[in-house]
This record gives C-alpha cells, structure tokens and sequence, in this order.
C-alpha cells in the first residue's frame, strides 16, 4: 500500500489540480485436474495502481505495476508530459457519501481439499453415463480482489471480494460424433458443494447434444434462452455508454424519450443490487451507484454516465464509471409471468437459441446489425424435440427488439452483472445447412 | 532484471524438490496508447506491466506462480511455495549460460520513445485521409506501441533476453448519407517502430477504412444459405486461422481435444492447400526472436497439399505427446502459463486466377473482407463475420451485402477449398485464448470455398 498523503502532496506541488489513486490488489489461487491427477496449479499475488491527475481541465492517465512513494515525483512527472497534447477535457468528481456494501466473503479451501473435492467430481461426471468420455477441464479458482479509490478531493473508497467457483467441460461421444460443453458455479463450502445437482446440469446438455444438426434456413419463431439472450443484451449495452453518446457514436444519442424497445421491455442498471454477487455502493471514481430505469415499457429514459461523459452531456455521473469508461453493472430486464416451459407452449413451433457464439466480431455496434453463430434445440407443439446446431441468427438488434412477443420470467443472476429472461421473438432469419 | 545470480538461487531452491524442471519468466513492458477522435487528442496513456512468473514441472504437472513483487523475500516466499506443493526431491545447483543471438526483427524508430508530436501527426493524417470523402462525419483513429523487454531463466542452464516491440495503427470510419450509418475500420501493426508508416502510410489506412464505410451504405442486407464462397486474401486468412489452426495447437492436441489430434500423415484438407506458422518472418507482426519458454522461434509447415505434417508444440504439452517444443509457447503476459499458440499462420500461393474462380459460380459471396471469428477446437465448429462483402451472380461481383456470417466444421471448410490463388498477404490480428491475448497474423491468398453456409438476414 502506498502513502497516498506523500502523492497528494507531490501533486500539488507539481501544479496537479487534484489526483485520483487507484489501487488494485488481485490474489489468485487455481487448481486443475486431469485424468485423476492435479494438472496445473496456480498461485498469484499482483497489485496495481491506476493514477489519474486533472491538469486544469484535463484528465491525464497512467497505470503502473512497479511503482513506491519513493517514485512518485518521477511517476507523476512522466505523467505530466501528456498535458500539453490532451484536448479532451475532464475532471475528477467530488466525494459524496454513498452506501458501504459487503462484498462476498467465500471461504479459501486448502489444497488438499480442492484435490480431493476435484477427484471426487471428476469421478462423477465419468460415471454418469458412459458417453462421457473426458473430462477436459476441471478446476477450482479462489480470487481475492481488493480496491481502494483515494482521491485529494476526499474520495476514500475500499472494499473487497472474496469468490471461489468450479469450472468444468466434459466431452461426450457416440458413434464418432463428439460434443462438449461446460458450466461454472459458485462454491461457497466445498464440503456443501451438490455434486450430483452440478454433473446433472453439466451432462444433460452435452449427452442431447450428441444427436444435434443443422436446419433448414427460414425465417421462424424463436425464443433465444436467458443464457443466449444476456449474451445478445449484453453485446449491445454499449448503445447506452454516456462516452459513445455523447461522440454521437450510439445510434441512441438523439433518441432520448422516444420508443426505442416494444413495451413489454423495461431495462434497468442497478449496481446495488442484492442479487448481485458483488453489488457495489460506488463505482470506479468513487461516485455513488444508483438504480436508473434505462428503458420504461419501450421508452429510452436515460443513459450511463460517468464524470467524464456526464459533463460533455451537460448531465450529472449515474455513478456508471466502471472499466475506465462509462458502462453497465447489474443491469436487467424487468422479468414476465411466463417460464421457459410455459413461453415454448405459448411458441408452440420454433427455435429456442441456447447459445451465441462470435459476438466479438459478428455484431456492428453502428447499425446494431447483427449475425451470430448459434445453437439450441427445435420446439414442436412446446416441446424439445432435437438439438439444432450450426446455424446463424441474424438480425438488427433495434428491429428484433421491437417485434418481442413475451418476456419471460427466468431471470437469474449467478455470478454475472447482467441478467436478462427469456426472450420470445415473433420471427428471426435462421441461416442454417440443412435443406427442407 | 533479476540478475544472473538471483536466477540461479531462485532456480536452485525451485528444484529442490519434486519438480524436474523449473522457469523464470520475467517481463517489464510499457503499452502506450494515443487516441484521437476528428481533431480532438483524447488520451495519450502509457501504462507499465512488470512481474516475474515461476513455473515447476513434474512430469506433466505444472505449478505457477506470478506476481509483481520482485524482491527477494516475494519471491523466495514464492518459489518456496511451489516447491512445497509439488514435494520433496533431490536438489542440485543450477548454472546459467547467457545465450546470445542477432535479432531478426530490427527497429529504427522506437515508438514509445518517439515524441508525442510525431505520433499524433501520423494520427491527423490518417483522419484527414479518412475525412477526405464528404461522407464520412467522423473519424477515429489510435496507436498502439508496445516495448516489452523479457527474460527468461530455466534449470536446463539457459539464460536469455529479448526485446519485442510493435505498432499498430486503428482507424474508424464514420459514414452518414440521410441518416444512413456505416462503419468501416482497419488496423494494420507490425513488430517494427514507426518506421513501419513509411510503408503502410497513415493516410492508406484512414482512406481504407472510409472506403470500407462508403461501400457499406449501398450494402443490401446479406442472403442466407450453402453457397460458394470465394475469401480475398490478408485477414481473409482468419478463416485457416480459427478452423485449423487453433485445433493444431498442442494446447487442445496434446489432451485429445482437437479434431485433428492424431492426425499425422493425414489428409485433413484439400490437395490445393500447403499451410505454415512461422514466427521468424521479419518484423511480422505475430513474429518474436524467440518463444515465450525461450526457444528460438521457427518455420513450422504445418500442411503439406492437404497432409498433415506436425503440430504447434510447446515444451509442457510436448510431454504429453512425446514431441519437442517448436518454439511455440507464447503468453499475454507473465500473469498467464506459455502455451503452444500461433505466429504469423498463412496458406500458402497457389496458382489460381480470380477471373477462375468466379467462373461457373451462379449464386455466391465474395468476402473482400473478413472481421474476426472463433472455433470450438474439440468440435472444429467455427464462425466467422464478413466485414465487407459482394455478391457473385453468373460469374459477376454485383450488390455489396451487410449482415454476413461463415459457419461451419474445420475439417470440412479445409476439404471444400477448390482453388487457391497467388496474391499471398498477412493482416495484423489479435488471438484469445488460455495464455491471454496475443498478436498474430493471419493470411492466405485469394482463395474459393466449393460451399459454406452464409449467414444472413435474408434467409
């Protein structure tokens, strides 16, 4: 930890208007398991600190793995080159007081443990059924994450993480044709772990796969799962971004209070959130998270922001500052009346799309066009009737969300900060291999 | 650095135990990024990545640890730990040996020392370049520069150092016609200074991405189906990349979870296909003098007209499968264990003209230009978006289309190529996978696909 009143110090006295300290500090412990023996093990302590210094109206950056109070008239010089160069402007917030939240606190199993717990686990998942053939991945990861926001206009934020989860992917075979897939989960107490709950939920998926195909191409009802449908949420949250809007990048920025979503949609950003594994009471700038309706029944009511973006926008911070620029964290889709089960008999015939792949590449945040590799299984009369694969979704993110029939009432958060139910869809272009 | 000395310490207590060999991977790096939207400098960052990562084999069991706390204490603590986890043994004392070598990758102008006017003059000329056509509102241009300076110690003896330096300029495009808005991008890099805008001009990028942006607000929405496909050559080469390449990593072959495992001597494409990875082109922008584990990079023929000839090979996985390294471990950074992973992957030239390959072709794609993809390297099932594309109709390009994915299986794409022609680039790419992010180069010449399911809007 550094003396951050030797840095405030060293700041002013170099003309530094004020100085923002970031420190993180990650400590990891994994541990993998392959065919009855430990594979790798991993053990690691970083810390890092992220500084940024307002120069009048300017914001300078810098992030630094080596780095003492000894350096830092060194460090902050180096940092000052910049200034004369950076047109954009921007400035570091105030303090404001906003709620202190408990991260979770998971507890560290020790090696042995962990060794015999993952033996134990991967015995279970090869006896499950005899078509489970690997076990290709098996690990425990325990991550330790602390961070603390120091800043010379009286920002003082800590707090801490403690998480451990179970990662797993199983290969399964039948007559030459081989399948994978995996699942991670939480665990709290290695010794309470559901074993048999979690290889159930691991194989199942993977073993109905084993019969899957392509499809014909056409254009068919299709309900993307809540797994595939945060996937697809997920990839176009940036249109909310304060930072795109106001460079008028978002295809949103000039559609405040206009009908954006079918109004079966509202979306909300909450951080606070209690069902969030790590709900967080300020952001990265140490401003207060708030819940924020983004979209009312179909109606664009706000965007993300940070200080930074705020201020180009004429508005103030949402409290939105994550990942070094304005950005979503526990954010949803208010959830419907019907489950899963109960939208496929509404559906009766389609799609329902279980998982999105090559989003990195395959949407444009510009026109919100998207086409995506997927898979899932076909749906007759509201049932499972065969795993479908190697097809496309293709479709333009803004249109499809204004022909949503139903959203359903399968939201579920886990591990991750974003949650989205269920989605049914009227019709959607399916691009497949398959002929009729 | 750590000194000669404390690495033989270190190495020394490392096999003081079970392990069979031991690592040190040590690493201090500076990236640098300068970003400019129209006339407006945004930022100009530099952050500074610098930790040491330890790593004990037994067997093929592996233990690691990283961290960014280089003294003596940290990392005896450290050290001690590995061991300790692994168990006890007979110990000896390690000795180094410096290896020296001639760099194959020279620089001349060093872009993070370079000044700051120089780099955002080449930025301001690769906006108004972009800017030129009236179309396009906006523009945005950045730079990455990377210096990583790397060392790397073993319990073989081997001592040795290596400076990789890259650039790579992005611009983005902006193109609005009534309301009507496209995007166009391209990022070329190389493992050189800024020497390398004086071959690829600041102003050829900004007018690439812009023509990319105009072409696309006359693009219909993409027809959907199997059709035959014919991919350009450069970053048309993420489709070998993504569908074999990654499946003839050790990392997926060596645990028989790569649809090409045990494949050698076999026939796993088209008898028009001969295919590399090759870490030692100069200044290539997936290029290094050596790997990530220390072994000197190399040419690796990885098909020879469609035979299988080897596999990517780092030194852990290649005990698995009884092979030598090929010099292919590569890493992010020293928080990620090396892995066999690729360089600058290429299908080579052939022969085949394009007026050939749009003969006969009645319904078609012809990806000018392709975004990136990803494989599932067990199934080979991969995807890939078409950043910029055409229709073929009776033989003739027509309508440029929007809205355009590939998909597929790895081994069947590579058996479906009927044609290859001569006009061989590489692009500048960046790879994910479980030792991080890493710079690659894909590439091939022009080249046809008898049939690949397009994805489209139109189905």
């Amino acid at each position: 930890m550094i003396n951050t009143q030797i840095w405030f110090d060293q700041a002013k006295a170099l003309g530094i208007d004020a100085l923002e300290l970031y420190e993180g500090y990650h400590e990891q412990a994994r541990l993998t398991w392959f065919e009855q023996a430990m594979d790798t093990n991993v053990i690691s302590q970083v810390s890092t600190l992220s500084i940024r210094a307002q120069v009048k109206d300017k914001l300078l950056e810098t992030s630094l793995e080596a780095y003492s109070d000894e350096e830092c008239e060194l460090i902050l010089k180096d940092l000052l080159k910049s200034a004369p160069y950076v047109n954009r402007k921007g400035r570091l917030p105030e303090a404001s007081q906003g709620t202190d939240l408990a991260g979770p606190n998971m507890p560290k199993a020790s090696a042995d443990e962990v060794k015999a717990f993952l033996a134990k686990l991967e015995a279970a998942i090869l006896a499950y059924d005899k078509r489970i053939v690997q076990v290709g991945y098996l690990g425990y990861e325990y991550n330790d994450d602390r961070r603390t926001i120091s800043s010379s206009r009286e920002v003082n934020v800590h707090d801490e993480s403690r998480v451990a989860y179970v990662v797993a992917e199983v290969v399964a075979s039948e007559k030459d044709v081989i399948k994978n897939g995996d699942d991670i989960r939480l665990v709290e107490d290695i010794h309470q772990f559901d074993i048999d709950d979690f290889v159930q939920k691991l194989c199942d998926p993977v073993l109905f796969r084993l019969k899957e195909d392509s499809m014909a191409s056409g254009n068919y009802p299709v309900i993307f799962h809540r797994d595939a449908a945060r996937s697809l949420v997920g990839a176009f949250m940036s249109l909310f971004s304060g930072e795109l809007v106001y460079k008028e990048i978002s295809i949103l920025h000039d559609k405040m209070d206009q009908k954006i979503f079918s109004d079966k949609i509202t979306l909300v950003n909450n951080p606070k959130l209690q069902s969030l594994l790590e709900p967080v009471g300020y952001d990265d700038e140490g401003v207060p998270t708030q819940e924020l309706i983004l979209v009312d029944q179909g109606r664009l009511c706000a965007f993300l922001h940070d200080t930074r973006s705020a201020d180009e926008c004429s508005t103030i911070s949402t409290g939105n500052h994550f990942n070094g620029t304005s950005s979503p964290y526990g954010t949803y889709i208010v959830p419907g009346e019907r489950d899963l089960e109960a939208l496929q008999k509404k559906m009766d015939t389609g799609l329902v799309i279980e998982e999105l792949a090559g989003l990195h590449a395959g949407i444009n945040s510009t026109t919100t066009d998207f086409s995506l590799q997927c898979k899932g299984y076909w749906v007759e009369e509201g049932q499972k009737v065969r795993p479908i694969t190697l097809v496309t979704v293709a479709a333009n993110y803004l249109e499809l969300m204004n022909k949503l029939v139903e959203v359903g009432s399968d939201l579920e958060w886990e591990y991750h900060t974003l949650a989205v139910p269920s989605l049914y869809f009227e019709e959607v272009a399916i691009s497949g291999q398959a002929s009729d | 650095m750590l000194s000669k000395e404390r690495c033989e310490r270190l190495l020394s207590l490392a096999v003081d135990s079970a392990a069979d060999f031991a690592e040190i991977f040590e690493e201090e790096t500076i990236h640098e990024s300068i970003s400019m939207l129209n006339d407006s400098v945004e930022w100009a960052n530099q952050a500074k990545v610098a930790g040491v990562g330890i790593r004990l084999y037994q067997g093929s069991q592996s233990v690691y640890g990283y961290s960014n706390q280089k003294d003596e204490e940290s990392l005896t603590k450290l050290v001690k730990e590995l061991a300790e986890s692994l168990g006890q043994g007979q110990g000896q004392t390690i000795q180094l040996s410096e290896v020296s070598y001639e760099t194959r990758h020279p620089i001349r102008i060093n872009p993070v020392q370079a000044s700051l006017d120089v780099k955002i003059d080449l930025l301001k000329r690769a906006i108004a370049a972009a800017k030129e056509n009236e179309l396009i509102e906006k523009a945005h241009a950045s730079i990455g520069n990377t210096v990583q300076h790397v060392q790397i110690a073993n319990s073989d003896g081997r001592l040795i150092q290596d400076v990789r330096v890259r650039t790579r300029m992005a611009v983005q495009a902006f193109a609005n016609r009534d309301g009507n808005r496209q995007v166009g991008y391209e990022a070329p890099g190389a493992s050189m200074g800024l020497e390398f805008y004086e071959q690829t001009t600041p102003e050829s990028i900004g007018q690439e991405a812009s023509r990319i942006a105009c072409v696309l607000l006359d693009a219909i929405d993409c027809p959907s189906g199997k059709m035959p496909v014919i991919i350009d050559n450069g970053f048309g080469g993420v489709i070998f990349h993504e569908a074999c390449g990654h499946p003839l990593e050790a990392t997926a072959v060596a645990k028989n979870q790569s649809v090409f495992a045990n494949k050698i001597g076999q026939a796993i494409a088209s008898p028009k296909v001969s295919a590399y990875d090759d870490g030692t082109i100069p200044n290539a922008w997936g290029s290094q003098n050596i790997d990530d584990e220390g072994n000197f990079q190399q040419r690796r023929l990885l098909i020879k007209d469609g035979i299988l000839q080897q596999y990517m090979v780092d030194t852990l996985n290649g005990r698995r499968m009884k092979s030598p390294s090929t010099g292919s471990a590569r890493r992010q950074s020293y928080k990620y264990e090396p892995t066999s992973r690729m360089s600058n992957t290429y299908i080579d030239a052939g022969t085949d003209t394009f007026e050939d390959m749009l003969k006969g072709v009645e319904k078609g794609l012809y990806a000018k230009k392709m975004g990136g993809g990803s494989v599932n390297p067990q199934t080979g099932e991969f995807n890939f978006a078409v950043a910029e594309g055409y229709l073929i109709e009776n033989g003739q390009i027509t309508k440029p289309v929007k809205g355009a994915s590939l998909i597929g299986t790895g081994a069947d794409i590579l058996m479906q190529i009927d044609m290859v022609g001569d006009n061989l680039a590489r692009a500048a790419g960046m790879c994910g996978s479980i030792s991080g992010s890493i710079p690659t180069d894909v590439g091939q010449p022009r080249l046809r696909v008898r049939s690949i399911t397009v994805g489209g809007t139109q189905a």
